[in-house]
């Protein structure tokens, strides 16, 4: 009998179903959360050097104005409404809230992100694109 | 994923993971809208890190969204790695890396403001 759990039932669950909204809904959750733990390890790395080397933090400041960075910043923005808005979504379910509408709550969170990381990007345009 | 069987330590856990899920909305949102979005074009200046940091809310609110946001990243870390295998002894060993990983960055980044939260 297949083990029901550990790495390989893991990956063969996900490769079975992964056309699922749900699944889907779970891919997304686990990557954008990783992404965001390396993103917290560095960014926490870069703002105590405001503290421990302070020339060193304008020189990583510096560094940041290179449009690269600024896309990079704009992708971990978007990984962050998009975890956190679905991260909202489970907890809604956990407390017995939307049940019978989950797919749509996904997609409709969702157009909520991208609505929100647009308004986001107007606010920043300005700085950004060089004004 | 879904409700815990196996322990009472990991029903806490996943209490938790929602708790500081939660906590982290309204945080980031503090956190995102007065260093990034208040005032766009200001570079986000040493002393002006400084002068935040002395006053008693800005100094309870990022430790909080420091607390938080590493309890719920390396907890987070762990339900990863607990789907990945259920073997005691590889999970227990992983628990203890993450619980130390943790302790270590927030008293790391506790440390290193300490002489701005002194003024
Ligand atoms: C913005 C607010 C956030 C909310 C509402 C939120 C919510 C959640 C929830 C409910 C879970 C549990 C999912 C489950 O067990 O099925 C989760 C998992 C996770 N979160 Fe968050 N989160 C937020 C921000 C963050 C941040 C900032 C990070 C990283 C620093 C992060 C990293 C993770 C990781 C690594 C997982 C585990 C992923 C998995 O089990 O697949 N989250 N989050």
């Amino acid at each position: 009998m297949l083990k029901q759990s550990g790495f390989g039932y893991y990956v063969r669950k996900i490769a079975r179903t992964w056309k699922e909204t749900g699944t889907l809904a779970h891919i997304v959750h686990r990557v954008t959360g990783i992404l965001l733990v390396v993103y917290l390890g560095v960014h926490i790395y870069v703002v105590t050097q405001a503290s421990l080397n302070g020339e060193g933090y304008e020189s990583i400041l510096e560094m940041f104005r290179d449009p690269l960075f600024a896309a990079g910043e704009l992708i971990m923005i978007m990984g962050g409404l998009v975890h956190g808005l679905n991260g909202i979504r489970l907890t809604l379910f956990d407390m017995g809230i939307g049940l019978k509408h989950q797919k749509a709550m996904f997609w409709a969170f969702m157009v909520i992100a991208v609505a929100v990381w647009f308004a986001g990007l107007a606010i920043v345009w300005p700085v950004i694109g060089g004004g | 994923m879904g409700a815990p069987t196996e322990s009472k330590r990991s029903m806490w856990l996943w209490i938790l993971q929602r708790v500081s899920g939660a906590a982290l909305i309204v945080l980031l949102l503090i956190h995102m809208v007065v260093l990034h979005y208040m005032d766009p074009h200001a570079a986000i200046a040493v002393a002006e890190v400084k002068i935040r940091l002395q006053g008693l809310t800005f100094m309870v609110i990022n430790n909080l969204l420091l607390g938080f946001v590493i309890f719920h990243a390396f907890n987070g870390v762990r339900n990863v790695v607990y789907d990945y295998t259920s073997d005691p002894r590889k999970r227990a060993a992983v628990s203890a890396v993450l619980v130390i990983m943790a302790i270590f960055l927030f008293a790391f980044a506790v440390w290193a403001f300490l002489p701005f939260m002194m003024g």
